[in-house]
C-alpha cells in the first residue's frame, strides 16, 4: 500500500524540499516586512499609518489564491519579462500576505506596552530610539510570540496554495503522484500527517520558547 | 542590544541570499546559435522561433497525464509519452535543448498567452474556449469513458451508452475544470450532474467509493490504470478503447500571434505522426501488459 | 500668619531655585486646558510636596518638570537655564532628573539588578560592571540586596517602588520627582517606602513629592503647593498650610480628607 512512496520517491524528496525552503524563505521575509511595516506604523504619525494600512488592508481582505495567480501573471509585466518562475510567484505572493498578517501582529504587541513605560525610558535620560529598542520591542515581542506562531502555522498550511501556480511543493507534488498512481487515499492521508507533524513542530517550538520568557512579558 | 541587531542582520542576510538564489533559478539557459537550421522559416517571420534560436531552448510548460505525457517516477524533468516524442522533435528541428516549465492545469493555457512557455505540451484539450484564445498542434485524441463501481447496483445494470441515456437518477461527478460539464447535460438530460473540487487525480474517484456518486466521466485512455488501481471499476461502455463519447483532439497549445510558428510546429506532427500514434499505442501496451503481470 | 511660620529656609539661603516653573501653561492634545499660568519653585535641598484633588493637575506639573509633557506657555528654568527654549536638549535634562511613577514602571523582561544598572548604561554609556555595582550599592540602600536577580513581578509592590527609586537615583540626578509613589501600595507596604523617601530627604536630596500621604507633606516637606483646577492655591511651609490654610479651597480640600480617611496631620 506504502509502495506508492518508494515509487514515487523522487517526486516526494523534492516536494518536501521545496515545502522547506518555501516557508523558510516566507517565515524569514515575512517576520522581517510584517515588522519594518508594523514598527513604521505604530510609531510613523497618521500618514504612514493611513498609506501603509491601505496595502495591509487590502492584502488581508484578497483570497491568498487570487495573490498568488495575481502575483504569478502580473508580476511578469511589472519586472518587464514574461515569465517569473512559480517559487519566486509563491514567495512573493506568500511573504506579502503573510507580512501583512504579521504587520498587524507587530503593531498590537507595541501598542500592547503602555504609554508610561516609554515615560519611565524617557525619565531615565534615553532617546525614543533606546526606549524602542530597550524597552518597548522586547516586551512587545515577548507578547507577538503566540499569535507569529499561529500566523506562521497558517502560513505553512496556505502554502499548500502555490500548487495551483505549479510550485513543484509537497501538495502539488502529491497531486502529481495521484494522478499518476490513482492512490488518492494513502497518499492525502500521509500529507495529512505529514503536515500536522510540521505545523506542530513548529508550533510546539515556540511555545516553548514563550513559556521560557512569558514571565518578562507580563507587567 | 547587540543580540537584536546580529538577529536583524542575520534575516536580512538570509532574505536577500533567497532572493539571489531564486533569482537565478528564473533565467536559466542562454548561449547563441545564429545559424539556423535547414527548414526553420527565416529571421523575421516567426517571433517564437527567433527567440527560441536566441535562448538556444524551447520552454515547454508540462503536466504530466497518461497516456500522452507520462513522467518518470525517478526525476522530476523526465517526460516519456506522444507528446514528450514530439516535443523531442520540435527541438531537434530547431537544433535547441527542451526547456521544461512546470505549469498546472491554472496556468497551462495563460502561460501560452503571456509568452511564459512557447508551448504548453501537457495533453490539451482542444475546446472551443481553449481555440478562442490560443491556437492548437494536434497530434491525438481523447474520447471520454464513464467509471462506476460494480458493486454499485445501477452501474451493473448499465453496459452501454443507450442503457446509461435510458437510465434515470443517476448521479455523476466531475473536477470543476474538467471540460465534462456540458456535454454530460447534452448527453444525459435524466442524470443528476455535479462538479467538485479536484485532489489531484484524473477522475474523482473518492465520489464513486464514498458512495455519493454512480458514474465519473474520465479520458478513456485511464481505462487500464483505473482497472488496475481499483479492481472493482467497470466503465460505460464496457470497452473504453471503443467509446465514442465526447471525441476530442488532444494537441500542443501555441500562441495565436504566431501561425509561422503553429504551422512550422505542424508541419513536423504531421511527419511524424505515425510514429507519435505507435508511442501512445505502445505506453498503454505496456501498462496493460505490466497490469497482467 | 507670624513670619517664623512663613519663613522658607532654602530661599533664605539666597541660593537660586533648581526648578522654577514660570507661569507655564499645559493642554494636552485632545483640547483639555491640565495647567493655567502655574509658577513655584524648588530650591536645592527642599522638598516640596505637590497637594490638591484629583485631576487638579499635579501629574501633569511634575511631569512637565522632566519635560515629559510640552508647556504651551511660560518658561521652565533648570539649574539657571530657560529649557523651554528651542535648542535645548530635553535629553540632556531628564538625565539630571529622577523620577518615580505611581504604578513604578519598572521593565518587566530586565532583572531587578538590570532595571537599577540600565539608566547609567544606555544614558550615560557607563562601562557596564561600574553600573552593575552601583545598582549593588543602591539595592542595598533601599533594603533589597538580595533581590538583584529576581524579575520585578517576583517582588511585592512595596520592593517594586523601592527597585524604582534605587533606578532613578543611579543616575545620580539632581532632583528626584514623586508622582504618588506610594498609592498604588496596599497600606502596609507605604511605610517601607515613605522610609526610604525620608532617609533620601535626610540625606539633603532635592524632591519634588505628589502625595495625599498627609502626614509625610507635613513632617518632610519644607515647602508646600497647593493646586486645583490647574491653578496654585497657595504655598506655604508646611506648618502654615496645615495650621492656617488662608484659602477656602484648602481648607474645603482638606475637609474632604478628613472626611474621606481622617488623615489630616495637625492633631
Ligand atoms: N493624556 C491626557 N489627555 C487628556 N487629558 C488628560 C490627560 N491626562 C490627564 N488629563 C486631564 O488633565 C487634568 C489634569 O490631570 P492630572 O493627571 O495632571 O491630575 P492629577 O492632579 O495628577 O490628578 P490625580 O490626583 O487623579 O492623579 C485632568 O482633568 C485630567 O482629566
Ligand atoms: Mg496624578
Amino acid at each position: 500500500m506504502f509502495d506508492v512512496f518508494f515509487d514515487y520517491r523522487g517526486l516526494f524528496i523534492e516536494g518536501l524540499l521545496v515545502t522547506l525552503q518555501l516557508n523558510a524563505i516566507v517565515v524569514v521575509l515575512s517576520v522581517a516586512g510584517g515588522a519594518l511595516i508594523g514598527v513604521a506604523r505604530h510609531y510613523g504619525g497618521k500618514i504612514v499609518r493611513v498609506v501603509l494600512g491601505i496595502p495591509v488592508d487590502i492584502l488581508r481582505s484578497i483570497p491568498l489564491l487570487v495573490v498568488l495567480i495575481w502575483v504569478f501573471f502580473a508580476s511578469p509585466m511589472v519586472f518587464g519579462t514574461r515569465y517569473i518562475d512559480p517559487f519566486v510567484a509563491a514567495v512573493i505572493g506568500l511573504s506579502l500576505t503573510q507580512g501583512a498578517y504579521i504587520s498587524e501582529i507587530v503593531r498590537g504587541g507595541l501598542a500592547s506596552v503602555r504609554s508610561t513605560q516609554t515615560r519611565a525610558g524617557l525619565a531615565l535620560g534615553m532617546t525614543r530610539t533606546q526606549v524602542v529598542t530597550r524597552v518597548v520591542a522586547p516586551q512587545a515581542l515577548i507578547r507577538m510570540l503566540p499569535p507569529i506562531g499561529s500566523q506562521v502555522a497558517i502560513g505553512i498550511k496556505d502554502s499548500t496554495l502555490a500548487s495551483v501556480i505549479a510550485v513543484p511543493e509537497l501538495f502539488r507534488q502529491s497531486q502529481i503522484v495521484i494522478g499518476d498512481s490513482m492512490q488518492p487515499f494513502v497518499v492525502l492521508t500521509t500529507l495529512m500527517v505529514f503536515y500536522f507533524v510540521l505545523v506542530m513542530i513548529v508550533v510546539r517550538l515556540i511555545d516553548m520558547l514563550y513559556t521560557r520568557v512569558a514571565a518578562r512579558g507580563a507587567s | 542590544m547587540r543580540a537584536f541587531h546580529n538577529a536583524s542582520k542575520a534575516a536580512l542576510v538570509v532574505a536577500a541570499a533567497a532572493l539571489v538564489l531564486t533569482g537565478c533559478a528564473t533565467d536559466a539557459g542562454g548561449g547563441d546559435s545564429s545559424e539556423r537550421p535547414d527548414g526553420v522559416p527565416a529571421a523575421g517571420e516567426s517571433r517564437h522561433i527567433d527567440e527560441i534560436l536566441e535562448r538556444g531552448t524551447i520552454r515547454v510548460g508540462v503536466l504530466a497525464e497518461f497516456p500522452w505525457l507520462v513522467l518518470d517516477k525517478e526525476g522530476t524533468d523526465n517526460y516519456r509519452g506522444p507528446s514528450w516524442t514530439l516535443a523531442n522533435h520540435y527541438a531537434d528541428a530547431l537544433g535547441v535543448e527542451l526547456e521544461v516549465v512546470p505549469v498546472s492545469n491554472d496556468t497551462k493555457v495563460p502561460l501560452v498567452q503571456q509568452g511564459g512557455v512557447d508551448i504548453t505540451i501537457g495533453p490539451l484539450n482542444e475546446t472551443d474556449e481553449r481555440r478562442k484564445v490560443i491556437d492548437f498542434v494536434t497530434y491525438s485524441q481523447s474520447s471520454a469513458c464513464l467509471y462506476g463501481l460494480k458493486t454499485n447496483p445501477r452501474v451493473a445494470a448499465v453496459e452501454t451508452v443507450a442503457d446509461l441515456e435510458a437510465a434515470s437518477e443517476m448521479n455523476i461527478a466531475y473536477y470543476v475544470g474538467q471540460p465534462f460539464g456540458p456535454w454530460l447535460a447534452e448527453d444525459f438530460p435524466n442524470a443528476e450532474i455535479r462538479s467538485v473540487q479536484g485532489s489531484g487525480s484524473d477522475a474523482p474517484i473518492e465520489e464513486l467509493l464514498s458512495g455519493r456518486a454512480d458514474l465519473v466521466p474520465a479520458d478513456a485512455a485511464k481505462a487500464p490504470k483505473l482497472a488496475g488501481e481499483y479492481g472493482d471499476i467497470v466503465s460505460v461502455p464496457r470497452n473504453c478503447a471503443e467509446s465514442n463519447l465526447m471525441p476530442t483532439p488532444v494537441g500542443h497549445g501555441v500562441s495565436k500571434d504566431d501561425p509561422v510558428f503553429r504551422d512550422f510546429l505542424t508541419a513536423i506532427a504531421e511527419e511524424h505522426a505515425d510514429e507519435v500514434r505507435q508511442v501512445e499505442l505502445d505506453l498503454v501496451a505496456e501498462f496493460m501488459s505490466a497490469l497482467d503481470s | 500668619m507670624t513670619d517664623s511660620l512663613d519663613t522658607r529656609k532654602m530661599a533664605m539661603s539666597g541660593a537660586e531655585p533648581l526648578v522654577l516653573l514660570d507661569g507655564i501653561s499645559h493642554a494636552y492634545p485632545n483640547g483639555k486646558v491640565s495647567l493655567t499660568e502655574l509658577s513655584f519653585a524648588v530650591h536645592p535641598g527642599e522638598v516640596v510636596c505637590l497637594l490638591g484633588p484629583s485631576g487638579s493637575g499635579k501629574s501633569t506639573a511634575i511631569r512637565c518638570v522632566n519635560m515629559l509633557e510640552p508647556v504651551t506657555a511660560g518658561r521652565l528654568v533648570f539649574e539657571g537655564i530657560d529649557v523651554t527654549a528651542k535648542d535645548v536638549n530635553q535629553v540632556e535634562v531628564r538625565k539630571r532628573v529622577g523620577m518615580v511613577f505611581q504604578n513604578f514602571e519598572l521593565f518587566p523582561h530586565m532583572s531587578v539588578l538590570k532595571n537599577v544598572a540600565i539608566g547609567p548604561i544606555v544614558s550615560l554609556k557607563r562601562p557596564k560592571a561600574e553600573a552593575y555595582d552601583l545598582a549593588r550599592e543602591l539595592l542595598a540602600k533601599v533594603g533589597l540586596s538580595d533581590k538583584g536577580d529576581v524579575l520585578p513581578s517576583q517582588l511585592s509592590g512595596g520592593q517594586q517602588q523601592r527597585v524604582a527609586i534605587a533606578r532613578a537615583l543611579a543616575m545620580q540626578p539632581d532632583v528626584m520627582l514623586f508622582d504618588e509613589p506610594t498609592s498604588a501600595l496596599d497600606p502596609e507596604m507605604v511605610g517601607e517606602v515613605l522610609a526610604v523617601m525620608r532617609k533620601l530627604a535626610e540625606e539633603g536630596m532635592t524632591m519634588v513629592v505628589v502625595t495625599h500621604e498627609m502626614r509625610f507633606a507635613r513632617n518632610v516637606a519644607d515647602w508646600v503647593v497647593v493646586m486645583e483646577d490647574g491653578r496654585l492655591v497657595e504655598e506655604g511651609t508646611p506648618e502654615r498650610i496645615f495650621e492656617q490654610p488662608r484659602m477656602e479651597r484648602t481648607r474645603a480640600f482638606f475637609g474632604k480628607l478628613e472626611e474621606q480617611d481622617g488623615v489630616l496631620p495637625t492633631g
